[in-house]
Protein backbone atom coordinates (compact mmCIF):
# COMPACT_ATOMS: atom_id res chain seq x y z
CA UNK A 1 0.00 0.00 0.00
CA UNK A 2 1.43 3.36 -0.98
CA UNK A 3 1.51 6.27 1.43
CA UNK A 4 -1.25 7.99 -0.52
CA UNK A 5 -3.43 4.87 -0.49
CA UNK A 6 -2.97 4.50 3.24
CA UNK A 7 -3.86 8.12 3.79
CA UNK A 8 -7.09 7.62 1.80
CA UNK A 9 -7.97 4.55 3.84
CA UNK A 10 -7.29 6.42 7.07
CA UNK A 11 -9.52 9.28 5.93
CA UNK A 12 -12.38 6.87 5.33
CA UNK A 13 -11.92 4.86 8.53
CA UNK A 14 -14.13 7.10 10.74
CA UNK A 15 -16.95 6.63 8.27
CA UNK A 16 -16.60 2.86 8.40
CA UNK A 17 -16.81 3.25 12.20
CA UNK A 18 -20.13 5.12 11.94
CA UNK A 19 -21.56 2.76 9.34
CA UNK A 20 -22.01 5.29 6.52
CA UNK A 21 -19.39 3.98 4.12
CA UNK A 22 -20.81 2.21 1.07
CA UNK A 23 -19.86 0.46 -2.14
CA UNK A 24 -16.32 0.53 -3.46
CA UNK A 25 -15.02 2.74 -0.66
CA UNK A 26 -16.31 0.34 1.98
CA UNK A 27 -14.77 -2.64 0.19
CA UNK A 28 -11.39 -0.90 -0.11
CA UNK A 29 -11.28 -0.06 3.58
CA UNK A 30 -12.39 -3.52 4.67
CA UNK A 31 -9.75 -5.15 2.46
CA UNK A 32 -7.07 -2.90 3.91
CA UNK A 33 -8.13 -3.77 7.44
CA UNK A 34 -7.59 -7.47 6.84
CA UNK A 35 -3.91 -6.91 6.12
CA UNK A 36 -3.08 -4.18 8.60
CA UNK A 37 -3.40 -4.74 12.34
CA UNK A 38 -2.70 -1.11 13.20
CA UNK A 39 -5.61 0.05 11.04
CA UNK A 40 -7.84 -2.52 12.71
CA UNK A 41 -6.72 -1.24 16.12
CA UNK A 42 -7.43 2.33 15.07
CA UNK A 43 -10.91 1.31 13.95
CA UNK A 44 -11.54 -0.34 17.33
CA UNK A 45 -10.47 2.87 19.10
CA UNK A 46 -12.76 4.97 16.91
CA UNK A 47 -15.71 2.67 17.58
CA UNK A 48 -15.03 2.79 21.33
CA UNK A 49 -14.90 6.58 21.21
CA UNK A 50 -18.11 6.80 19.19
CA UNK A 51 -19.93 4.44 21.58
CA UNK A 52 -18.79 6.52 24.55
CA UNK A 53 -19.90 9.77 22.93
CA UNK A 54 -23.34 8.35 22.19
CA UNK A 55 -23.75 6.84 25.66
CA UNK A 56 -22.73 10.03 27.42
CA UNK A 57 -24.67 12.50 25.32
CA UNK A 58 -27.49 13.52 27.63
CA UNK A 59 -28.36 17.01 26.45
CA UNK A 60 -31.72 18.18 27.73
CA UNK A 61 -33.69 19.68 24.89
CA UNK A 62 -36.82 21.89 24.84
CA UNK A 63 -38.87 18.76 24.04
CA UNK A 64 -42.61 19.09 24.52
CA UNK A 65 -42.31 22.68 25.69
CA UNK A 66 -40.54 23.56 22.47
CA UNK A 67 -43.19 21.70 20.52
CA UNK A 68 -45.99 23.65 22.19
CA UNK A 69 -44.11 26.89 21.47
CA UNK A 70 -43.69 25.92 17.82
CA UNK A 71 -47.38 25.10 17.45
CA UNK A 72 -48.36 28.42 19.01
CA UNK A 73 -46.05 30.26 16.61
CA UNK A 74 -47.51 28.37 13.65
CA UNK A 75 -51.00 29.25 14.75
CA UNK A 76 -50.10 32.92 14.79
CA UNK A 77 -48.52 32.70 11.33
CA UNK A 78 -51.23 30.64 9.65
CA UNK A 79 -54.49 31.15 11.53
CA UNK A 80 -56.77 29.72 8.87
CA UNK A 81 -54.55 27.14 7.20
CA UNK A 82 -55.72 23.59 7.69
CA UNK A 83 -54.17 20.32 6.68
CA UNK A 84 -55.87 18.22 3.99
CA UNK A 85 -57.31 15.63 6.34
CA UNK A 86 -57.85 12.93 3.75
CA UNK A 87 -54.24 13.07 2.60
CA UNK A 88 -52.71 12.91 6.06
CA UNK A 89 -51.69 9.41 7.11
CA UNK A 90 -51.25 8.26 10.68
CA UNK A 91 -47.91 9.87 11.43
CA UNK A 92 -47.59 9.39 15.16
CA UNK A 93 -49.20 7.75 18.12
CA UNK A 94 -52.76 9.03 18.66
CA UNK A 95 -51.98 10.50 22.04
CA UNK A 96 -49.50 12.90 20.44
CA UNK A 97 -52.16 14.14 18.05
CA UNK A 98 -54.47 14.73 20.95
CA UNK A 99 -51.80 16.75 22.72
CA UNK A 100 -50.90 18.70 19.57
CA UNK A 101 -54.54 19.41 18.80
CA UNK A 102 -55.17 20.39 22.40
CA UNK A 103 -52.25 22.78 22.41
CA UNK A 104 -53.52 24.43 19.23
CA UNK A 105 -57.03 24.84 20.63
CA UNK A 106 -55.66 26.14 23.88
CA UNK A 107 -53.43 28.62 22.09
CA UNK A 108 -56.43 29.99 20.19
CA UNK A 109 -58.50 30.21 23.33
CA UNK A 110 -55.64 31.80 25.21
CA UNK A 111 -55.18 34.36 22.46
CA UNK A 112 -58.90 35.19 22.59
CA UNK A 113 -58.81 35.69 26.35
CA UNK A 114 -55.67 37.78 26.08
CA UNK A 115 -57.16 40.01 23.40
CA UNK A 116 -60.38 40.46 25.34
CA UNK A 117 -58.50 42.37 27.99
CA UNK A 118 -58.03 39.83 30.73
CA UNK A 119 -56.39 41.05 33.89
CA UNK A 120 -52.67 40.89 33.14
CA UNK A 121 -51.29 40.23 36.59
CA UNK A 122 -48.02 38.43 37.17
CA UNK A 123 -49.80 35.15 37.64
CA UNK A 124 -51.64 35.11 34.31
CA UNK A 125 -50.11 32.48 32.03
CA UNK A 126 -49.50 32.87 28.34
CA UNK A 127 -51.49 29.95 27.04
CA UNK A 128 -54.98 28.51 27.20
CA UNK A 129 -58.25 29.15 28.93
CA UNK A 130 -59.28 25.62 29.97
CA UNK A 131 -56.61 25.01 32.57
CA UNK A 132 -57.69 22.82 35.44
CA UNK A 133 -54.35 22.51 37.21
CA UNK A 134 -51.28 24.63 37.71
CA UNK A 135 -47.98 22.91 38.37
CA UNK A 136 -44.30 23.61 38.73
CA UNK A 137 -41.78 21.05 37.62
CA UNK A 138 -38.77 19.98 39.62
CA UNK A 139 -35.76 21.70 38.01
CA UNK A 140 -33.95 18.36 37.95
CA UNK A 141 -36.76 16.55 36.12
CA UNK A 142 -35.79 15.53 32.61
CA UNK A 143 -37.86 16.26 29.54
CA UNK A 144 -38.44 12.50 29.11
CA UNK A 145 -39.77 12.23 32.66
CA UNK A 146 -42.07 15.20 32.18
CA UNK A 147 -43.36 13.96 28.84
CA UNK A 148 -44.05 10.46 30.21
CA UNK A 149 -45.81 11.87 33.26
CA UNK A 150 -48.06 14.07 31.13
CA UNK A 151 -48.91 11.11 28.92
CA UNK A 152 -49.54 8.83 31.92
CA UNK A 153 -51.78 11.41 33.57
CA UNK A 154 -53.61 12.17 30.33
CA UNK A 155 -53.04 15.91 30.49
CA UNK A 156 -51.68 18.54 28.16
CA UNK A 157 -49.84 21.80 28.72
CA UNK A 158 -52.17 24.65 27.80
CA UNK A 159 -50.22 27.58 29.18
CA UNK A 160 -47.01 28.80 30.69
CA UNK A 161 -44.41 29.03 31.83
CA UNK A 162 -45.20 32.12 33.88
CA UNK A 163 -42.51 34.27 35.41
CA UNK A 164 -42.73 31.95 38.41
CA UNK A 165 -42.35 28.80 36.32
CA UNK A 166 -46.03 27.83 36.57
CA UNK A 167 -47.51 25.68 33.82
CA UNK A 168 -51.23 25.23 33.19
CA UNK A 169 -52.50 21.74 32.49
CA UNK A 170 -55.83 20.48 31.20
CA UNK A 171 -57.04 16.85 31.15
CA UNK A 172 -57.57 15.28 27.75
CA UNK A 173 -61.13 14.70 26.65
CA UNK A 174 -61.60 11.21 28.09
CA UNK A 175 -59.70 11.80 31.34
CA UNK A 176 -61.33 13.08 34.52
CA UNK A 177 -59.67 15.81 36.52
CA UNK A 178 -59.54 13.59 39.60
CA UNK A 179 -57.79 10.78 37.70
CA UNK A 180 -55.26 13.18 36.23
CA UNK A 181 -54.59 14.90 39.52
CA UNK A 182 -54.14 11.58 41.27
CA UNK A 183 -51.45 10.44 38.83
CA UNK A 184 -49.67 13.78 39.03
CA UNK A 185 -49.76 13.88 42.82
CA UNK A 186 -48.07 10.49 42.94
CA UNK A 187 -45.01 11.91 41.17
CA UNK A 188 -43.62 14.44 43.58
CA UNK A 189 -40.10 13.77 42.31
CA UNK A 190 -41.10 15.33 38.99
CA UNK A 191 -43.61 17.93 40.15
CA UNK A 192 -42.71 20.46 42.82
CA UNK A 193 -46.24 21.70 43.24
CA UNK A 194 -49.72 21.01 41.95
CA UNK A 195 -52.83 23.11 42.51
CA UNK A 196 -56.33 22.96 41.16
CA UNK A 197 -57.54 26.04 39.34
CA UNK A 198 -60.47 27.52 41.20
CA UNK A 199 -63.67 27.79 39.16
CA UNK B 1 -49.60 -0.88 14.26
CA UNK B 2 -48.58 1.06 11.14
CA UNK B 3 -45.00 2.23 10.80
CA UNK B 4 -44.35 5.95 10.95
CA UNK B 5 -43.87 7.57 7.53
CA UNK B 6 -40.32 8.30 6.50
CA UNK B 7 -38.97 11.81 6.90
CA UNK B 8 -39.26 12.70 3.22
CA UNK B 9 -42.98 11.83 3.27
CA UNK B 10 -43.47 13.88 6.41
CA UNK B 11 -41.69 16.83 4.84
CA UNK B 12 -43.86 16.58 1.72
CA UNK B 13 -46.98 16.59 3.89
CA UNK B 14 -45.66 19.54 5.90
CA UNK B 15 -45.14 21.34 2.61
CA UNK B 16 -48.85 20.83 1.93
CA UNK B 17 -49.73 22.48 5.23
CA UNK B 18 -49.98 19.39 7.44
CA UNK B 19 -49.01 20.58 10.92
CA UNK B 20 -49.20 17.06 12.32
CA UNK B 21 -46.46 16.03 9.89
CA UNK B 22 -44.34 18.96 11.10
CA UNK B 23 -44.97 17.80 14.67
CA UNK B 24 -43.70 14.34 13.78
CA UNK B 25 -40.60 15.83 12.15
CA UNK B 26 -40.03 18.00 15.19
CA UNK B 27 -40.19 15.01 17.50
CA UNK B 28 -37.82 13.08 15.25
CA UNK B 29 -35.11 15.73 14.90
CA UNK B 30 -35.59 18.21 17.72
CA UNK B 31 -33.11 16.67 20.12
CA UNK B 32 -30.16 16.13 17.74
CA UNK B 33 -30.66 19.51 16.06
CA UNK B 34 -30.82 21.26 19.44
CA UNK B 35 -27.71 19.37 20.56
CA UNK B 36 -25.91 20.51 17.40
CA UNK B 37 -26.89 24.16 17.87
CA UNK B 38 -26.05 24.10 21.57
CA UNK B 39 -22.63 22.62 20.88
CA UNK B 40 -21.83 25.68 18.76
CA UNK B 41 -23.40 28.40 20.91
CA UNK B 42 -23.18 27.05 24.46
CA UNK B 43 -26.29 29.02 25.42
CA UNK B 44 -29.43 26.91 26.05
CA UNK B 45 -31.86 29.82 25.68
CA UNK B 46 -30.40 31.06 22.43
CA UNK B 47 -30.15 27.49 21.17
CA UNK B 48 -33.86 26.96 21.94
CA UNK B 49 -34.73 30.15 20.04
CA UNK B 50 -32.71 29.04 17.03
CA UNK B 51 -34.29 25.58 17.19
CA UNK B 52 -37.68 27.27 16.96
CA UNK B 53 -36.49 29.33 13.98
CA UNK B 54 -35.18 26.21 12.29
CA UNK B 55 -38.53 24.45 12.45
CA UNK B 56 -40.36 27.58 11.37
CA UNK B 57 -38.05 27.60 8.34
CA UNK B 58 -38.74 23.91 7.78
CA UNK B 59 -42.46 24.74 7.77
CA UNK B 60 -42.05 27.64 5.35
CA UNK B 61 -39.60 25.88 3.02
CA UNK B 62 -40.87 22.30 3.09
CA UNK B 63 -42.63 22.63 -0.26
CA UNK B 64 -39.33 23.60 -1.85
CA UNK B 65 -37.45 20.52 -0.64
CA UNK B 66 -36.23 18.75 -3.77
CA UNK B 67 -35.14 15.49 -2.22
CA UNK B 68 -31.54 15.80 -3.40
CA UNK B 69 -30.31 15.24 0.14
CA UNK B 70 -31.60 13.43 3.20
CA UNK B 71 -34.11 15.33 5.30
CA UNK B 72 -31.72 15.11 8.27
CA UNK B 73 -28.99 16.79 6.20
CA UNK B 74 -31.37 19.48 4.96
CA UNK B 75 -32.59 20.36 8.46
CA UNK B 76 -29.07 20.36 9.91
CA UNK B 77 -28.01 22.66 7.06
CA UNK B 78 -30.70 25.16 8.07
CA UNK B 79 -29.54 24.89 11.68
CA UNK B 80 -25.93 25.43 10.66
CA UNK B 81 -26.70 28.62 8.71
CA UNK B 82 -28.76 30.04 11.54
CA UNK B 83 -26.06 29.20 14.05
CA UNK B 84 -23.41 30.90 11.94
CA UNK B 85 -25.67 33.96 11.67
CA UNK B 86 -25.95 34.01 15.47
CA UNK B 87 -22.17 33.81 15.73
CA UNK B 88 -21.83 36.76 13.36
CA UNK B 89 -24.31 38.81 15.36
CA UNK B 90 -22.27 38.16 18.46
CA UNK B 91 -19.20 39.28 16.56
CA UNK B 92 -17.35 36.06 17.10
CA UNK B 93 -17.06 34.20 13.88
CA UNK B 94 -16.08 30.58 13.95
CA UNK B 95 -12.46 30.25 13.06
CA UNK B 96 -11.50 27.78 10.43
CA UNK B 97 -9.67 24.89 11.94
CA UNK B 98 -8.23 23.38 8.82
CA UNK B 99 -4.82 24.90 9.26
CA UNK B 100 -3.00 22.46 11.43
CA UNK B 101 0.58 22.12 12.53
CA UNK B 102 2.20 19.03 11.14
CA UNK B 103 2.08 16.15 13.54
CA UNK B 104 4.79 13.62 13.49
CA UNK B 105 3.41 10.53 11.84
CA UNK B 106 4.26 8.15 14.62
CA UNK B 107 2.15 5.12 15.35
CA UNK B 108 -0.20 5.38 18.28
CA UNK B 109 -0.77 2.62 20.78
CA UNK B 110 -4.24 1.61 19.63
CA UNK B 111 -4.83 -0.66 22.63
CA UNK B 112 -4.35 2.31 24.93
CA UNK B 113 -6.66 4.35 22.70
CA UNK B 114 -9.38 1.70 22.87
CA UNK B 115 -9.15 1.71 26.67
CA UNK B 116 -9.21 5.50 26.90
CA UNK B 117 -11.96 5.68 24.28
CA UNK B 118 -14.22 3.79 26.66
CA UNK B 119 -13.81 6.44 29.36
CA UNK B 120 -16.16 9.38 28.99
CA UNK B 121 -13.85 11.67 30.94
CA UNK B 122 -10.97 11.06 28.53
CA UNK B 123 -13.16 11.38 25.45
CA UNK B 124 -14.70 14.66 26.64
CA UNK B 125 -11.30 16.05 27.54
CA UNK B 126 -9.81 15.18 24.17
CA UNK B 127 -12.81 16.51 22.24
CA UNK B 128 -12.38 19.73 24.17
CA UNK B 129 -8.82 20.00 22.94
CA UNK B 130 -9.91 20.10 19.30
CA UNK B 131 -10.58 23.24 17.32
CA UNK B 132 -14.24 24.11 16.89
CA UNK B 133 -14.32 23.00 13.26
CA UNK B 134 -12.66 19.69 14.03
CA UNK B 135 -14.99 19.07 16.94
CA UNK B 136 -18.08 19.90 14.88
CA UNK B 137 -17.08 17.46 12.14
CA UNK B 138 -16.37 14.68 14.65
CA UNK B 139 -19.67 15.26 16.45
CA UNK B 140 -21.61 15.07 13.20
CA UNK B 141 -19.76 11.89 12.26
CA UNK B 142 -19.99 10.10 15.60
CA UNK B 143 -23.07 11.52 17.32
CA UNK B 144 -25.30 11.98 14.30
CA UNK B 145 -23.74 9.21 12.19
CA UNK B 146 -23.48 11.36 9.08
CA UNK B 147 -21.48 10.41 6.01
CA UNK B 148 -18.69 12.74 4.91
CA UNK B 149 -20.91 13.83 2.00
CA UNK B 150 -23.72 14.77 4.39
CA UNK B 151 -21.33 16.64 6.70
CA UNK B 152 -19.93 18.52 3.71
CA UNK B 153 -23.45 19.53 2.70
CA UNK B 154 -24.43 20.64 6.19
CA UNK B 155 -21.26 22.68 6.73
CA UNK B 156 -21.19 23.93 3.13
CA UNK B 157 -17.65 22.65 2.62
CA UNK B 158 -15.98 20.44 0.03
CA UNK B 159 -16.08 16.69 0.65
CA UNK B 160 -12.28 16.56 0.58
CA UNK B 161 -12.14 19.27 3.22
CA UNK B 162 -14.37 17.26 5.52
CA UNK B 163 -12.38 14.07 5.03
CA UNK B 164 -9.17 15.96 5.80
CA UNK B 165 -10.76 17.66 8.80
CA UNK B 166 -11.96 14.38 10.28
CA UNK B 167 -8.62 12.75 9.49
CA UNK B 168 -6.70 15.41 11.42
CA UNK B 169 -9.24 15.38 14.24
CA UNK B 170 -8.93 11.62 14.49
CA UNK B 171 -5.13 11.80 14.73
CA UNK B 172 -5.32 14.44 17.44
CA UNK B 173 -7.94 12.50 19.36
CA UNK B 174 -6.01 9.23 19.27
CA UNK B 175 -2.83 10.98 20.34
CA UNK B 176 -4.65 12.72 23.16
CA UNK B 177 -6.32 9.50 24.33
CA UNK B 178 -2.99 7.68 24.30
CA UNK B 179 -1.42 10.47 26.32
CA UNK B 180 -4.21 10.31 28.90
CA UNK B 181 -3.60 6.61 29.45
CA UNK B 182 0.16 6.99 29.58
CA UNK B 183 -0.04 9.85 32.06
CA UNK B 184 -2.42 7.79 34.18
CA UNK B 185 -0.01 4.87 34.14
CA UNK B 186 2.98 7.10 34.95
CA UNK B 187 1.19 8.82 37.86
Amino acid sequence: MTEQERREIEELLPFLANGTLEGDEKTRVEDALQNDASLAGELAALIAMRDTMKAEEGTESPGEFGHARLMRALEKKTPVQTAPAAAAPQTSRPIFWQIAAGVLCAALLGQAVWNSGADEGDYILAGGGEAALTVTFNPDATEDQIRNLLLDAGVEIVGGPSALGLYELAPLEDVSLDEAASVLEDNSEILESIDRVEE
Amino acid sequence: MSAEPDSATLLTLAGQGDKAALSALYRRYERPVYRFILSKLNDPHEAADILQDVFMDVWRSASRFEGRSKVQTWIFGIAWRKTIDAHRKRGRMATTGDEMPEIEDENVNTEACVLAGQEAEHVHHCLGELSEDHRTAVRLAFLEDMSYRAIAEVLEAAEGTIKTRVFHAKKLLLRCLQGRVQRGADA
